[in-house]
Formats: structure tokens, sequence, C-alpha cells
């Protein structure tokens, strides 16, 4: 078909008479793709070629094997006390038959009356050395080694095992239980009843021990998932403090947090999140400093979610934040222990994702966002003077490219007299309105750093010999830009890389264009109106219920640590918006030293 | 309304301040020029000290009936006919105010900084900013007013500090202008500039329980000490009677700041202030006649009514034929007959109450 029939069929409203070439390719691949797989399936069942008699059959089996899944997981079946049933319906759930992924391995436990048992797992998800050593190991050779029950005596063999089991509504109960208290050395052993939990288990990493004449199964920790080890911050680094940032691996982060908070009050609740495959995601706090209202909070905006695949924290964030049509971010997210410690400290939640090396602190402040953990870490007031060089940077980069375009366009005459005449002398070659300049350059800056991300490491220099070219010199040989809007630009950017928080920074890479064009239009009068609004809009948020502004709108008791840094011996107590269990966090005279050398220092 | 919003003591005195005090940034100053000359700096002092009497005959009627606006209150004492009638008349002093103040903002805001733009554009824009912070309740005006106050009250002082070496002592003399009598004469009928307070009528049930009079003196008291420092600047820069003849003073102020040869035409460095005091006054005066006019008409939300006032008060600032026009009737006309006319009807309702109280105590007092 020509091009031009295809345009006056779309202009007749006809329908194609053939479909378009890609889905006939698409459909070839897939087609493919299936007769490869019914091949594989046949060549398992030792079938050299598929009669076309047998289609339907086959067919029918796998539409029967589905429904089955289906009762097995909708209905959350129990386990059989039929070994040979469980093995049947398991390999059905794993589909064995084309995934060659999960292992059955089925053996004899080496007692006095040797009973048959499976082990299901999941290879390249499990620890090989504990299945061998301390699962294997102990029931096929060291299971003789202890006594016996006296009552096991008695019985003679398997088969007498069965008939009890048959006999028993609980099946071979006494015997299962012998095996999980006395014959399993694993240090995390849980018992499951349904074909899901047990698909659950083994899914994560779980190896999962089904014995026969038993309706339960034992879930061994086994877990061995790949995973990198701890390593530095890549994005909140500091010079002087820890130097660790969390990894994907939840148990890892929990560990990396529990180890700086030591108390049994830390309590850590896992949350599975996501309907298709579950994600682990967990939640801490201090049970005796938290305000319990945030916590049920937290969980039941969890717990409620209802989404085939919650695989990331930024994910999650969209979920479970309060307002999803405003820039600012209602959560911070952090990789670093420190940080989630400090504010698990204030009386705040964490919440961690599995597979995730990003931590998000709920419920969470304007204020929050603009603190590092460095202005903690030094004497404070050089935490104060990082803290005010934030709030320049955060300042400029907001409104430094607006106000150049406000004061040049309309409001000449507030820069003075030399000034104005360099400027007008810069800007004398430029052909374009100071607006598209300003466009200009600032596009091309978002495309460079955008650009800069997703660039292969190797290229990346080249990256920046291009940007400094195009933006430092050839733009302004070529007067398609005034030197000085270089300046303007370059400073913009800088300001914005002092902005902490990734997720602030990109809401004020966004917002600088509102600002941008509200300068444009209305010069420094449209900036204010939009800052007037920019503010109304941000004390309307709320965080977890937290006033977002707070302590500032609403004014609210605090420690003096959200504009600035103050010394740490007078942040005795806890933000008043949390509304903390324990509001003080140290008494008022917390240097006991002091207090002592002035009594000393009197009588002497 | 929606939900029963909370708003703190210091954001509420905040909230009222700006209320009070946004006159200052037009042409207040003058007016006070005319009639005290030399001593028009006694005025805002001696207009405070009236204001706090007034403003405890307020309290007191609003603490005999905690959890009520003045609307309320008038539904319980007067009835719902002549109750409405109260409303109205409120609410359209209340439109007229707004509108004015918008109409002179705007007509400064285009002078001042954007010249060749059309008056229509200069109050849609500022509208488009008023609008949805009213839209969006009393709390956010209050809060946003907080986090603004800072920045406005240290902009403010700064335009004093750094207009002091251009102030002459002299300009105080004569100390009592045009004589102690007109000066008091005058201060009573330019009593309508602290008219604002009456804001407390209608936000009294979302303050903090028993925090209603705080609010009250802490808001006259540090309004009637700015609107003392935005006029003894003027009258120890410009002195009478060169004041008198100022469109709008405190602008001119700070057109005079110079800081050596770089420092010159600093007034856009204070465009800001101006901009957003005036936002902040219009979205409270704005959230105030609707919800003035939802309680009076028993509406549940005042929301539905913000567009509708919206443009009741951009049709009064196009009334008056230019911005001479619209001085005069804000502080000729509306103030001086609005603020008589507001406090007849708290005195009306409070002599209710007082009555009433009475005529209780009598029927429960015991017979001898």
């Amino acid at each position: 078909m020509f091009w031009w029939q295809s345009l006056a069929d779309f202009l007749l409203f006809k329908e194609p008479q053939e479909p378009p070439t890609e889905f006939v390719a698409g459909a070839e691949d897939r087609q493919q793709q299936r007769q490869e797989r019914t091949e594989k399936q046949d060549q398992k069942a030792g079938r050299d070629e598929v009669q076309p008699d047998e289609v339907r059959p086959a067919a029918q089996k796998a539409a029967r094997d589905a429904e089955t899944r289906e009762t097995v997981f909708e209905m959350e079946a129990s386990l059989s006390n039929d070994l040979d049933q469980n093995k049947k319906v398991l390999e059905n759930v794993f589909r064995t038959d084309i995934n060659d992924d999960p292992i059955i391995r089925v053996f004899t436990i080496g007692t006095d009356n040797p009973v048959r048992a499976m082990l299901v797992f999941y290879d390249g998800l499990s620890n090989k050395t504990i299945q061998n050593f301390a699962i294997l190991q102990p029931l096929m050779l060291l299971s003789g080694l202890r006594e016996d029950d006296p009552k096991r005596k008695n019985q003679t063999d398997q088969k007498t095992n069965k008939k009890q089991a048959e006999k028993s509504p609980k099946g071979n109960s006494e015997y299962f239980d012998r095996v999980k208290d006395a014959l399993l050395p694993g240090n995390q052993v849980q018992t499951v009843t349904t074909y899901k939990e047990v698909a659950a288990a083994v899914l994560s990493g779980d190896s999962v021990l089904l014995v026969d004449g038993s309706d339960r199964a034992l879930s061994i920790e086994t877990k061995a998932w790949p995973n990198r080890g701890v390593q530095r911050p890549e994005v909140e680094s500091v010079v002087r403090g820890p130097q660790e940032a969390f990894t994907e691996q939840i148990r890892i982060n929990i560990a990396l947090v529990r180890k700086i908070i030591r108390k049994a009050s830390l309590i850590t609740e896992f949350i599975k999140v996501g309907d298709m495959t579950e994600t682990q995601c967990a939640i801490m706090y201090l049970d005796d400093v938290v305000n319990p209202a945030i916590v049920s909070e937290v969980k039941r905006r969890l717990k409620s979610i209802k989404a085939d695949y919650v695989q990331e924290s930024g994910l999650l964030e969209n979920f479970i934040e309060d307002k999803h049509y405003g820039m600012a971010p209602q959560v911070l997210a952090t990789e670093r222990p420190d940080r989630v410690a400090a504010n698990i400290m204030e009386g705040q939640v964490a919440i961690f994702v599995n597979g995730n090396p990003y931590v998000m602190i709920v419920p969470m402040t304007f204020f929050g966002l603009i603190q590092s953990s460095e202005d903690a870490y030094v004497r404070w007031p050089f935490g104060s003077l990082l803290r005010l060089v934030r709030w320049f940077g955060l300042g400029l980069a907001l409104f430094l490219p607006a106000l150049y375009i406000a004061v040049t366009t309309y409001h000449q005459e507030f820069i003075p007299t030399d000034l104005l005449l360099a400027m007008t002398g810069a800007r004398e070659k430029v052909p374009f309105p100071t607006i598209i300049e300003v466009l200009l350059m600032e596009v091309s800056f978002e495309l460079i750093r955008e650009a800069g991300i997703r660039m292969p490491g190797v290229v990346g220099t080249t990256l920046g010999i291009i940007g400094a070219l195009i933006l430092g010199q050839a733009a302004v040989a070529a007067n398609i830009v005034s030197p000085i809007l270089i300046v303007i630009v370059a400073v913009t950017a800088i300001g914005g890389f002092t902005v902490p928080a990734y997720g602030l920074g990109l809401s004020v890479r966004m917002q600088r264009f509102i600002y941008i064009l509200l300068a444009a239009v209305m010069g420094l009068f449209g900036i204010v109106v939009g800052i007037f609004l920019h503010v109304a809009f941000l004390v309307n948020l709320r965080s977890f219920g937290v006033p977002y502004m707070a302590p500032v709108a609403p004014t609210t008791g605090s420690s003096p640590d959200y504009f600035l840094r103050g010394p740490v011996w007078r942040q005795e107590r806890r933000p008043d918006y949390l509304d903390p269990l324990r509001g003080r966090r140290q008494p008022r005279i917390s240097r006991g030293w002091w207090r002592m050398r002035r009594k000393g220092g009197g009588g002497s | 309304m929606t939900g029963a919003p909370k708003v703190g003591v210091r954001e509420a005195v905040a909230v009222t301040i700006i209320f009070i005090i946004a006159k200052l940034f037009l042409s207040y100053q003058v007016h006070l020029f005319h009639f005290a000359a030399n001593a028009a700096w006694m005025v805002p002092l001696i207009q405070t000290v009236l204001t706090i009497g007034a403003f405890l005959v307020l309290a007191w009627l609003l603490e005999r009936h905690p959890g009520k606006t003045i609307v309320e209150i008038g539904e319980e004492l007067v009835g719902p006919v002549i109750n409405t009638f109260f409303g109205i008349i409120l609410a359209v002093i209340f439109v007229g105010l707004v509108g004015l103040i918008l109409r002179q903002f705007a007509e400064r805001a285009l002078t001042g900084f954007i010249p060749d733009t059309p008056i229509s554009a200069v109050v849609l824009l500022f509208m488009t900013g008023v609008v949805p912070v009213a839209y969006l309740g009393f709390e956010v005006i209050a809060r946003t007013a907080r986090v603004f106050i800072v920045f406005l009250v240290l902009s403010g002082l700064t335009v004093v500090v750094l207009s002091s070496p251009l102030w002459e002592g002299h300009a105080l003399y004569p100390l009592w202008g045009n004589g102690p009598v007109g000066l008091i004469k005058g201060s009573l009928v330019a009593s309508g500039v602290f008219m604002e307070i009456f804001l407390l009528a209608v936000i009294a049930p979302f303050l903090p329980r028993g925090s209603l009079r705080r609010v009250g003196f802490w808001s006259i008291g540090l309004s009637g000490l700015f609107l003392f420092l935005g006029v003894i600047s003027v009258l120890l820069v410009f002195s009478f009677p060169a004041s008198a003849e100022l469109a709008v003073p405190f602008f001119e102020v700070t057109r005079t700041i110079s800081i050596g040869r770089f420092g010159q035409r600093l007034e856009t460095l204070f465009l800001p202030m101006w901009v957003l005091i005036s936002l902040i006054k219009m979205s409270v005066g704005l959230y105030l006649v609707s919800a003035l006019m939802a309680r009076t008409l028993r509406l549940p939300y005042y929301r539905p009514l913000i567009l509708p006032m919206a443009v009741l008060v951009i049709a009064v600032a196009f009334i008056p034929a230019n911005v001479s026009e619209a001085i005069n009737w804000d502080l000729n006309v509306l103030r001086r007959y609005g603020y008589v006319i507001v406090g007849a009807i708290v005195v009306t309702l409070a002599g209710l109450t007082w009555w009433r109280e009475r005529k209780g105590d009598e029927a429960h007092a015991p017979r001898t």
C-alpha cells in the first residue's frame, strides 16, 4: 500500500485493509515464540514432534493448570498430607515444565523410620552452603544420631507413618515437630500451611521443606540474593561524618540504622505492598518517642495500596503523598543511615523499600528538606553558615534568571548607570529579547544536565567539553546570548546544586521556568504575585497531617534548628508539630561538666 | 465554612496588623498632614488609644458569646431579618473598602513600576494572586501573613533607617501642629483607619480559647507603632507642608534613599513589600466579605461566594474616575462614616447583650 492510499484511508475514516507491517512482524514473532515453547514442552514430555490432534488436549491441560493455580492462590488452599500431591501442585504453581529456576529436591529423612521429604527452592536466590550443611546433611545423614522419641520406636516403617497420618486429622504432626525442633539447625524456621505461603517463601529466597504425611511445611531462611555491599554515599556526601550509604538489601539497610540506634524500642514492622509481586517494605520508628497517630497513618496508607508493582521508593512516594498536584516533595528520600537515625530520634517514621538504596522519612517539612547531615556535624556557627549558603543558593536557583529578566525589561532604573551601560553594551549585538535569550540558555543547560546523567561514563568528558564550548564561548561569539547571561545561568546552576534534597532540586528547576514567564509578563510585580501564591500553596500543604511550613506557619515550639543551626546544647526539645510522646530531647542543662566546673570554680 | 480553621495567636496578630497598616503604603499620611500638620505623628498614637477602647467593647461582646461570629451574635440578639440587614451593610462597607484599596494599589503599581501596562491587566494580576488564596481559607491567609510579616517589617524598618540621614528635627515643630483641639477632633474623625480591627469579630471563633484580647491588644499596639513610624519618617524627611503634597508619601521616602553612588533609585528593592502587603490585605478583605455574606445568608460554605465577591470588588475598583476620587471615597466617605456604622452595630449588639444579662440577673435574683 502506498502512503497516499493510507493517507486517503485515514482522511476518509476507512478501516485499513490489512494490518500494518509492524504488527504482522510482531505477530510472527509471538507465534514463533509460542511454537518454540510448545516444542520445548513436548521435548520434556519425550515427544519429538507435535501431532495436530494433541494440540487441543494440551490447551485444555494448560487451562486446567491455570485454573488450579488460580484456585491455589486465590482460595489460599492448604497443603496436603500427601507429598506427591504437594509436589504436583507446586510443580504446577512454579511451572517447572517450562521454568528451569525452581528446584524440587525429593529425598528421605534418615531417621530410624525413614520418611520422604521434599525441599523446594529457587536456584540463585538461596544459599547452597546452608542448604547442604544445615538442611540436607542433618536430615539425611545426621538425623539418626539423636535418640528417637520412644513412641516412634514402635513405628516400623514409612507405611506405618502414612497410616497414622491418615488417621490423625493433623497428619504426621509429632514427626514434623521433631524435625522442626531437633533436626534442623537453621536460625530462622517458620511453619507455613498454604501453597501461597510456600510460593512466597520460595520466591523470597527461602527453602521450604515438606514432609510426607504432614499438611504443614517449614520455611527455612536461606536467602542469598546477589547484592552490592555498603558503599559511600553518592548523592549526599559529606566531608565530616559517617561515610556509609544504604544498599538495595532491606535487611542490610535496617541493620545500618539499628547499628546507630541501639534501643529495644526501635521497632521494625514489615508490610508487603503490591498485588502482582509483593514488594517488601518496612517501617521503622521509636515506639516510646513517635506519635502513634503518625505510625498508624503510615501503616494505613501503605496497607491500602492496590497496585501490581511498586518496586521503587519513588513509586511508593507517589502512592502515599498527601497532595499529588503540588510540586513540593512531601517526603524526604535519603541514602544516609545517620540521617534516618537522626529523624527517627526526632519522632519521625522511616519507610524502607526492598531493592532500593533510598529510605523515605515522613512526615517531612520544607525546612527539613533544606537541611544536610553535615550541618550538625560541624560546630554550630559553621553549620549555620552552611545553611545560610544553602538558602541563598535556593534563592538564586529559583529567582535569579527571573530577576534578570524583570530588571532588564521593566526596572532598568534600578541598575546603577555604569552597570547598565556595561550590560547594554554586552547586549547590543544580541538580536533576541531577554526572555528568548534566557529561555535558550536555560533549556540548553537543562539538556546538558539531563544528557550528563544519561550519558555513559566513558563519554561524559566529551559532554563537558561540548557544553562548555556551546554555553561558554560559541554562543557569545555567535551573538546569540550576552556574556552576562552566561554568568547568570552559571550562578543559577551552582545555586541549584546547593539544594540538598534531589526532589526539592527538581521542583526548583521546574518552578524557575514559571518565575521566568511571570517576570517576562509583569516584571518584578509578576514574580512577587508568584511568590505569594507559592507560599500560600506551601502553607496549605501537609505531610502526613503535619503542616509543611511548620514550625514557622503555624508557629510551633521547636529547638533552634529549622532556619539556621543552633548550638547542640540548645537542641533541647523535639519539634512540637510532630507531637512526640517525649517532647524533651535533653535536659535544660545538658552539659553537666559546665555546671560542675562553675561550682568548683566558685568554691576555689 | 469548610471545617473550622485553627489560627494561632501569632498568625492572627500578623494578619490583623497587615490588614490594618496596609494603608500606610498608600495616601494615609497625606490625610493626616492635612488636619494635624506637624503634629500628624501624634494621630496614630491617639487613634491607638481610642481603638483599644473600641476593641474592649467588641471583645466584651464576643466573649459573652463564645464560638460565635458577629453575624451569629446578631442573629441571636436581633433576629434574622434585622441581622440580614446588618450583615449586608457590613459586607457592602468592606466590599467598598477592598475595592477602593485595590484601585489605589493598582494605580500606584502602575505609576511607580509598570507605567506602560493597562490598569485592567494590573487589577487582573492582583486578583489572580488574591482569589486562590482567599479560596484556600483564612488559615492559609493567616499562615501566609505569618511567613511574610518578618520580611515586611524588616523591609519597612530598613526604609525608615536608611532615610534617617535626611531627617530634619525641626520638622516636628510647632509641636502641636494646628493645636490640641484640632488634633483630637481630627483623630476622632479619622479613627476609621483602624476599622479593620473588625476582622476579629469574624475570626474570633478560630482563635485559641481566651486569646482574643491578647490578639487584639498586640495587633492594635503594633499597628499603632508601625503607623507612627510611617508618619514620622515621612514628616522628618519632607517636613510640613511639603509632605502633604505627596501622592504616596512612603514610596517617596524610598525614592530618596541613596547609599553612595551605586545605591540609587532603590524603590524597586522595596516593590515586593508593596505588592505583598496589598495582596495579603486584599486576600483577607475578600475572605472577610465572602465569610460575612455566607454567614448572613446562612450558607454552609463561603467558597462559592469568592468569585462573585471578587467580581464586585473589581467593579467597585473601577467606579471612581481616577485615583484621587478613589482616595477621597476611601478616606473621606467610607472610613469616616463606615466606622460609625460598624461601631453602631457593635455597640447596639453589646447594649442588647448587657440588657439581656441584666434582665436575666433580675429574673434569677432571689425575691425578698
